[in-house]
């Protein structure tokens, strides 16, 4: 038997599989009680990038990122074990199955694992290959440029749905959504968009998140008028975006292998 | 025995090598800082800080070349010249470094200051009352040509974007945890060039918390709160603040450790009371001037109050003096009186300097 295909069968052994799923647990437990604790220090992780992260605030809170680092190889190594695992069954079921009817849906559970895989690797490219401008801020008529000219965002006004009612006394004349309206324009293509918590706008290859506004209630309040925001060019969105797809489809194979058995 | 050595060469080489990889980062290790969520990382020719807001500027010598990348109110000449502080607790630290004489304004007037150094520095017209935060005064803050301004604000960036003034913002979305609190100097100290003063400072209060560690070991740990029912709002300070740490330090009980978020933040009266009944201790946001002058006083302000065991006989109370928030250059103090408020058995003797207990009732005024 050949190095090759020793490795190769180690590294998809289930063995391997119980063994990492175990020290993951662990890893993740304490990584839960390391973050409740630290917060602040990966807080930056979303900004500064995986690399650069793991060389300042990484290194320099040891006691503390530890397990961040021990999660990276556990997920490395999963990822392969999936891999290799996924692979050797995938082969055997198109080589003992193809011809027969309904073999393809059998594929499901791998498709599946694939997709999973994709995504992972998705959100490694993303805080590897993204770049992130945090704590944009802008007031009413003002505007920023975006990196290497990719457009210019205008903040034009709020459109502020305000929350009325005395089942939250304390909150009445609230916020509820802010609906900052921006003006897009980039090389004489000119777009409105709508920015809230949790529904971004991308534009020019980047995306605008807000991250603070003001002011929160409907009457003013005692602050500024603004919206802070983070910029943010992720090109790996797509291989995430595709694992997520491919997801979609080994669960849909897996509804209709269900199907068929019944 | 096969496995074994698979999950090693998986797993730990490949840890090993991400170590191997930071070591050579050795350099930047020593060069970096991180306080919380604030940073300082020292480049060749620059400094990198990350800000409250995670804006990041770039501290440069004064006539020096700004580096590529950063806007131009983004670079800031240090050591700063002239410097406009919004909290009294950034005031403090500055006093602590030595570096009182570069503020030049605040969003205090005169009158509320309690500390030594500022009402001088008013009547030379040293320093200017800038206005409150939600009326700031721009014609003014323009007059004072101020380098930098420091702020917890970070919806004034704009204006001074616009006004050609630096802005660092020294608060964080979420309450400052005690490490952070305390370490706050050091990453102030290089808009500063004061570094070894911010480490002096920091050993300083470190070994204040050894000191109460030492102390209070073992006691045993009574309930505080600390908050306030105001008129709409009922505000507490969550778990992850620094009062909530120096508790939990002090062998003491903090009852809304599982509160979590802002400094100051809102919950429910019905959480408020519930925790209040098994109170031994509060620390109220009011000070005497604002109307906790006895617990009775405070009482009325807010009949639910009242049902707070720490306002019955049996409970202490306590409330901040003007002054306490003025004082963060005596934050070894401030923390051991606290320990001493929380384990007054444990400091016999200890003259309350920042805190006052409230009496039961407000002292009978003679006529006469």
């Amino acid at each position: 038997m050949s190095f090759f295909i020793r490795v190769w069968r180690a590294v998809g052994s289930i063995h391997l599989t119980v063994v990492v799923c175990f020290l993951l647990t662990l890893d993740l437990a304490i990584g839960y009680l390391s973050l409740r604790a630290n917060l602040g220090i990966f807080v930056p992780l979303g900004d500064v990038g995986l690399f650069s992260w793991l060389q300042t605030y990484g290194v320099h809170n040891w006691h503390a990122t530890a397990w961040f680092f021990a999660l990276l190889v556990l997920l490395t190594v999963l990822s392969l074990n999936t891999f290799v695992c996924t692979t050797d069954r995938l082969v055997h079921i198109v080589k003992s199955g193809r011809g027969r009817a309904g073999w393809r849906v059998k594929l499901a559970p791998h498709v599946m694992h694939y997709a999973v895989l994709l995504i992972l690797a998705g959100y490694v490219c993303s805080y590897v290959l993204s770049s992130s401008l945090p704590g944009r801020a802008l007031r009413p008529g003002e505007s920023l440029d975006l990196p290497d000219g990719a457009g210019v965002v205008t903040f034009v006004d709020f459109a502020p749905e305000i929350y009325h009612g005395n089942r939250l006394e304390g909150f009445d004349g609230y916020v509820l959504a802010a609906n900052a309206q921006l003006v897009l324009t980039s090389g004489g293509v000119r777009r409105e968009a709508v920015l809230n918590f949790n529904s971004p706008v991308y534009w020019g290859g980047y995306g605008l998140f807000m991250n603070d506004f003001a002011p929160r209630k409907g009457r003013g309040g005692m602050k500024q008028t603004f919206i802070r925001m983070t910029i943010r060019r992720d090109p790996s969105s797509l291989v995430y975006l595709a694992g997520l797809a491919l997801f979609v489809l080994g669960m849909g194979l897996y509804v209709f292998d269900r199907g068929m058995k019944r | 025995m096969r496995l074994i050595r698979l999950v090693f060469i998986s797993a730990v080489l490949p840890f090993l090598m991400i170590l191997s990889a930071c070591q050579d980062e050795a350099e930047k290790k020593q060069s970096f800082l991180n306080v919380g969520e604030f940073a300082v990382n020292k480049k060749a020719t620059y400094i990198e800080v990350r800000d409250g807001a995670g804006r990041t500027l770039a501290l440069i010598p004064r006539g020096g070349k700004a580096p590529e990348g950063f806007a131009p109110t983004m670079v800031v000449e240090v050591p700063v010249q002239r410097v406009i502080a919004y909290r009294p607790f950034e005031v403090g630290v500055m006093k602590a470094l030595g570096v009182m004489d570069t503020l030049v304004g605040v969003t205090a007037p005169k009158d509320k200051w309690f500390i030594d150094d500022i009402r001088p520095r008013f009547d030379s017209g040293q320093v200017a009352f800038i206005g409150d935060y939600s009326r700031l005064d721009y014609e003014r803050i323009k007059a004072q040509h101020p380098d930098l301004v420091m702020t917890w604000d970070p919806s004034i960036v704009p204006m001074m974007d616009s006004l050609g003034i630096p802005v660092v913002v020294t608060s964080t979305p979420v309450a400052s945890c005690l490490s952070t609190h305390i370490r706050f100097a050091e990453f102030i100290a290089p808009f500063f060039g004061k570094e070894a003063e911010a480490q002096a400072f920091y050993q300083r209060i470190r070994t204040a918390l050894a000191d109460i560690r030492e102390r209070t070991k073992g006691m045993k740990a009574p309930k505080a709160m600390w908050g306030d029912i105001f008129e709409k709002r009922v505000l507490v300070e969550p778990g992850n603040a620094w009062v909530a740490e120096l508790v939990g330090l002090a062998q003491s009980d903090y009852l809304f450790d599982d509160v979590y978020g802002r400094s100051c933040i809102e919950i429910s009266t019905e959480r408020f009371l519930y925790s209040g009944k098994d109170a031994d201790i509060y620390f109220t946001y009011r000070t005497p001037a604002r109307g906790a002058t006895s617990k009775a006083a405070l009482a009325r302000t807010n009949p639910l109050l009242a049902r707070v065991r720490p306002l019955s006989p049996e409970g202490r109370t306590y409330a901040p003096l003007p002054h306490y928030s003025q004082s963060s250059d005596r934050l070894d103090e401030i923390l051991t009186e606290i320990s001493a408020i929380l384990h007054p058995q444990a400091y016999p003797g200890h003259q309350l300097k920042y805190f006052v207990e409230l009496p039961d009732t407000d002292p009978q005024v003679s006529k006469d």
